[in-house]
């Protein structure tokens, strides 16, 4: 009985593997986006918009069988909701990227050489807090002990994350010789839709450290 | 031979209605399916009934002196008590409701044993209090062993899957052995039944009672349960099987609805002191008095009336 009861669970087990390593690639397509609208490279920025577009859904698509699988009734009832939610909350990362690449594609703002170092360490960051974020939900299903540790580096790194963000906009307000206000607050929202990949995945990581909390009640 | 369908109806009544206090958490929360459940509970009822059954059995017939017409009324008693309790939403226990009727008979014919009698009302008031200082002490054990060992989501799921059904075996299980006395026992006194066809019936009564009809209560009842933790919820199960079970050895019935209450109330003892609801406990009070009264005085009407008439 046992054997079948871990077979299904096992099964969901991969496939919320599987989304968060999607959230994961869109995050970083999303980056690369970035890195080349940074260099100037428009057209290729938003062929990688593309595939960020693509990724995201791949990931929704992913979700959706976990969804359907999770309340058919794997795991007990107090992890899966809170394993619901944390899967839900994974993919609104992907959503945020998805956003960035979404600006990307319809603004493709030039970016000022003064604020290329901040959003280029921004970019970094988010790469780096989304692969923690990664670690955190596969030591769930590997060494829960481990997770604590990974959440508190997401939320370190969204840390970061801010003030690099804070350092660009203080950069693009009080700095930059920018003539256009519609230019400024355009750059501003890039900003913005950066740093709230990061925000999403501090927010996450709340919700994976419940479910290890749960294990140790 | 007919007289026993009102024991019969008594048994499919008791496992319409218990079958809650075994599968219901696993149930509510998706854990076990319910075609699984009442399957699994079926089964073991019956294994129960039939390994372990015999001694509530005896107690019954040690308890007062019965003939096949004062024994069919005592069982018709009991399950009209229990119907009627049901419909005034009063909280009801089949063997507190055989019990009222036999102590009837017993009082009729002069054959009342107060030995038994007495230790019947000790086993009732000390059900529920055996199952909270049991599911204390399991509670507390099973914290300090799990404490730090479990490795990861899976393997917490995993365990308390097992738990679950491991616990809602044992206690179809420990169900079947103690209460199927309440359903065919009063016979064997009588001479209608062996005590091996006794426990036979009575299972099998039980087990369709909870094949057939169990779900409603299935739900409502595992939903409250559920709202407790994991390890709570196994741990209040496996407290009211091993109070149950115990109590089948000491061969008294009890019921497994105010067993669970009680195993429920020592696993809140664990982590606050105020999760005594004096609420529940007047429930359980109450259904002590109610139960048997009414089914004693059901069974006096319905023994004067067949005097008048034969």
């Amino acid at each position: 009985m046992s054997f079948f009861i871990h077979k299904k669970e096992k099964h969901i087990v991969e496939q919320i593997k599987q989304h968060v390593d999607l959230v994961v690639e869109t995050v970083y397509l999303a980056c690369k986006a970035l890195e080349l609208l940074i260099e100037g490279k428009k057209e290729e920025s938003m062929a990688h918009t593309k595939k960020v577009h693509k990724k995201e859904h791949e990931a929704d698509t992913v979700q959706r069988e976990i969804d359907k699988e999770m309340f058919g009734g794997a795991f007990m009832p107090s992890i899966r909701e809170v394993l619901f939610i944390a899967v839900d909350s994974v993919d609104k990362v992907a959503n945020r990227a998805e956003k960035l690449g979404d600006f990307i594609t319809l603004i493709h703002p030039d970016v000022p050489r003064p604020l290329q170092d901040d959003l280029r360490k921004m970019s970094k960051l988010t790469c780096n807090g989304v692969k923690k974020m990664k670690d955190a939900i596969y030591n769930l299903f590997e060494n829960v002990k481990q997770v604590h540790k990974d959440t508190i580096e997401v939320e370190r790194l969204e840390a970061e994350v801010d003030k690099y963000a804070w350092k660009a906009l203080d950069t693009l307000f009080n700095k930059l010789k920018i003539e256009k206000f519609s230019e400024r607050m355009m750059l501003r929202e890039m900003i913005i839709h950066l740093s709230s990949i990061s925000n999403k995945m501090e927010d996450t990581s709340d919700k994976i450290d419940i479910i290890a909390l749960k294990l140790r009640s | 031979m007919f007289r026993i369908v009102s024991g019969i109806y008594l048994g499919w009544g008791l496992g319409a209605n218990d079958a809650a206090n075994i599968f219901g958490t696993g149930v509510a929360s998706g854990v076990v399916r319910y075609r699984t459940a009442v399957i699994l509970t079926a089964i073991f009822v019956l294994i129960g009934a039939y390994f372990e059954g015999s001694k509530g059995i005896e107690t019954y017939g040690k308890l007062a002196v019965m003939d096949l017409n004062t024994a069919f009324i005592a069982s018709l008693s009991a399950a009209i008590t229990i119907n009627v309790l049901t419909i005034f939403a009063l909280p009801v226990s089949t063997s507190q409701a055989i019990v009222g009727s036999i102590v009837a008979v017993g009082i009729m014919s002069g054959g009342l044993s107060l030995k038994i009698m007495t230790k019947v009302l000790l086993s009732w008031v000390l059900t529920p209090i055996g199952a909270a200082v049991i599911s204390y002490g399991l509670y507390r054990t099973f914290g300090w062993l799990l404490e730090g060992r479990i490795k990861n989501v899976r393997v917490w799921s995993l365990l308390m899957k097992v738990g679950f059904y491991a616990a809602g075996i044992y206690g179809a299980y420990t169900l079947g052995a103690n209460n199927v006395a309440n359903s065919t026992g009063v016979f064997v006194k009588a001479g209608l039944l062996t005590p091996t066809m006794a426990t036979l019936i009575g299972g099998l009564s039980i087990g369709l009672g909870v094949l057939t009809f169990s779900k409603r209560v299935m739900m409502t009842v595992g939903k409250r349960i559920t709202e407790m933790s994991d390890l709570a919820a196994l741990v209040a199960v496996l407290g009211q099987a091993v109070t149950v079970h115990i109590f089948t050895w000491v061969g008294v019935p009890v019921s497994s609805s105010q067993a669970i209450v009680g195993a429920v109330l020592g696993v809140g003892l664990v982590k606050s002191s105020g999760a005594v609801n004096l609420k529940v406990l007047g429930n359980i009070g109450l259904g002590w008095i109610s139960t048997p009264t009414a089914s004693f005085a059901i069974t006096f009407i319905l023994l004067r009336i067949y005097s008048m008439l034969f």
